[in-house]
């Protein structure tokens, strides 16, 4: 594990020796010096923006988990109420459907319907022709009751 | 004074994870920081960048399953961050020649670099000119002195690529200082 370590210390060595033949060691320590120039408070003040930032990004994910209920809720009633609608709106498309295709059925269904209207009819004018058959009979009785009292004077 | 892997496992169980968070947070700052502002060579991107990467590990602490050290994993996303941001940066300025000459004489004699000299001068601009991957593997050897096995898993690598990286880096300076 030392053998290890010492190797790689070595190879570190090396890399860091092929830069400075390059650049100076002390050209690569300046580099390095120039880009850590910064006031004393920054890390601190980082620090503080960092935390910030995590907490309206905390908030605003407890806004939006609100309104995303909301949302859904929105939906879902907006889902119900067009498939309601659209159930009522075949429904009446049926009815016009259903009244446009009475031409359409055959001569047979079109004779029973009346047929069986005309049993109503029938019904109905039977009824009349009693009616009136009873009112010619009470017409009658009256006429003859009145040639009896014609000859007995 | 807790580990990184413990101050992990008391953010990963906690419902207080405030506290562990800070802690790595002052631990790990400014050698994050460093890192990206070698990279990015302006402090207040630099600063963006380094703010992004505590966001994003707050946000993906919880799935971190300590397959590897804690600072890797830091590194890893610190590299990817800032890569897509110097990616983000050069389609945005439709990066040319002539522009990051203009950068570079400006960086040179801004308040970043307040002792330039010339061989200081020609140093940024071997570093700028070199492609992010070599940088960063640069960066990482040599003011870092990060083995090759933690540089490769840093930036998705294998050992022999990272050191090609870093031979590469050192070969391509070389030839720019020669261009001076």
């Amino acid at each position: 594990m030392e053998m290890e370590n010492t190797k790689k210390d070595i190879s570190l060595i090396e890399d860091k020796a092929l830069a400075e033949a390059i650049f100076s060691k002390e050209t690569l320590m300046q580099f390095n010096e120039n880009q850590q120039q910064v006031s004393s408070a920054f890390f601190d003040q980082q620090q503080a923006s960092i935390l910030k930032a995590i907490g309206q990004q905390k908030a605003k994910v407890i806004v939006f988990s609100k309104y995303r209920r909301m949302a859904v809720a929105a939906s879902l009633l907006a889902i119900v109420a067009t498939t309601y609608l659209y159930i009522q709106s075949s429904k009446q498309t049926t009815a016009t459907v259903e009244y446009v295709k009475i031409e359409e059925i055959p001569s047979e269904e079109i004779e029973n319907y009346l047929n069986s209207n005309e049993l109503i009819a029938e019904i109905d004018w039977s009824s009349e022709i009693n009616e009136e058959a009873d009112m010619f009979e009470e017409s009658k009785i009256d006429i003859n009751s009145n040639k009896d009292t014609n000859k007995a004077e | 004074m807790q580990n990184d892997q413990t101050l992990v496992m008391e953010f990963q169980q906690s419902t207080q994870k405030e506290g562990p968070f800070t802690q790595l947070l002052k631990r790990h700052q400014q050698r994050v920081y460093y890192q990206i502002k070698r990279m990015l060579n302006n402090h207040m991107d630099a600063d963006d960048v380094a703010q992004q990467v505590w966001i994003k590990v707050w946000n993906k602490l919880d799935g971190f399953k300590m397959e590897s050290e804690f600072s890797t994993w830091l590194f890893r996303i610190a590299y990817n961050e800032t890569l897509n941001f110097i990616q983000k940066q050069q389609k945005q300025a439709g990066f040319n020649e002539t522009a990051e000459k203009i950068d570079y004489e400006e960086a040179a004699t801004g308040s970043d670099h307040p002792k330039s000299t010339q061989i200081q001068i020609a140093l940024d601009r071997a570093v700028k000119q070199l492609p992010e991957k070599q940088r960063f593997v640069f960066m990482l050897r040599y003011f870092e002195a990060l083995n090759y096995e933690k540089i490769a898993s840093i930036t998705g690598t294998t050992v022999g690529g990272a050191k090609a990286n870093y031979h590469q880096a050192i070969k391509k300076m070389e030839e720019i200082l020669k261009q001076d």
